[in-house]
């Protein structure tokens, strides 16, 4: 089965996590990690790789970080980067939030391979994003 | 009939709906009993908005929907029903609706209420509600989510009341 890993600052990873379980349940495959105050990019770097060490397998691993270009992403691609000679099998996705999250578990338990899986993640998360005020007015639904 | 699942929570259509109990049940109808959403336009828009294309809903008063479950309307269909309150279910069953079994997933904190578990409050009201529906012979189950534990509801309550009965002394 694929694995999960949200990786985002403070105690977003883990309370992203405890609201997706809210919602969906327990999910044997959603891990976290989080970035600290104190924490620099190395131990980032070695705290993911560490978890992808511990939950890799065959099917691969999707990391969800929570900003382009933020410690938690960069440390992602590194620890990646460095499994890549164990063929490690990885996608990272970066802006994550809660609909992402939940349709990576839940398209998990489908056949689904991981580029695809990363592919639909993108396209939900995006779609998620909504001015629901706007789409209402355009379907002349305006309660606002 | 084919009530798949009939639910008491007050926060009707929502996270847990669509994300849980949607993707584990094969429901291709939410029938949502409620009077105020009934007459509340942007709460009907923004159920709909979160369900499924593939799933319609529908939001119906407490005399109409009753009626429309009586009068066979949703034999056809696949129906997740969406009830607020316990005293909506003895509406519902002293109208003539046979049902085995109640979920209860919601009904969360109001000040004087008492906790049976996490999501899940009642008053005296209720729980004369809920001991109304026992005698009939149904299952009452808490369970948040299709995966969670079922807990019955008026074990609980039984186990509530002699705590209560025992701090009297």
């Amino acid at each position: 089965m694929i694995k999960i890993i949200v990786a985002a600052h403070c105690d977003l990873a883990s309370e992203l996590v405890d609201a997706t379980m809210a919602i969906s349940g327990k999910q044997p495959n959603l891990y976290f990690v989080a970035l600290g105050l104190n924490d620099n990019l190395e131990q980032m770097r070695l705290r993911i790789l560490n978890l992808l060490r511990d939950v890799s397998d065959k099917d691969g691993v999707l990391v969800l970080a929570d900003m382009f270009g933020g410690t938690p992403c960069n440390a992602s691609i590194r620890a990646c980067a460095d499994l890549k000679v164990t063929d490690l099998k990885f996608e990272v996705i970066s802006g994550v939030n809660l609909p992402m999250i939940l349709s990576a578990v839940m398209l998990s338990k489908t056949d689904i391979n991981l580029s695809e899986l990363a592919n639909k993640v993108l396209i939900n998360g995006q779609k998620s994003i909504v001015n629901i005020k706007k789409v209402l007015e355009e379907s002349s639904m305006s309660i606002i | 009939m084919s009530i798949v699942l009939i639910r008491i929570d007050d926060r009707l259509v929502h996270g847990q709906i669509v994300q849980g109990w949607l993707k584990s049940l094969d429901v291709d109808t939410v029938l949502v009993v409620s009077d105020s959403a009934a007459s509340d336009k942007t709460q009907q828009i923004l159920m709909g908005m979160a369900l499924p294309s593939f799933i319609k809903l529908d939001v119906k008063t407490l005399k109409d929907a009753t009626a429309s479950l009586l009068n066979g309307d949703y034999d056809k269909e696949k129906v997740m029903v969406l009830v607020t309150q316990p005293s909506d279910v003895v509406y519902i069953l002293e109208r003539g609706l046979k049902i085995k079994s109640l979920n209860i997933g919601g009904m969360h904190f109001i000040s004087g209420k008492k906790q049976l578990m996490k999501n899940i409050c009642v008053n005296n009201e209720e729980i004369e509600s809920l001991k109304q529906i026992c005698s009939s012979g149904i299952e009452i189950e808490g369970r948040v989510l299709p995966d969670d534990e079922k807990r019955d509801i008026m074990h609980i309550l039984k186990k509530e009341h002699q705590t209560v009965c025992e701090a009297d002394k």
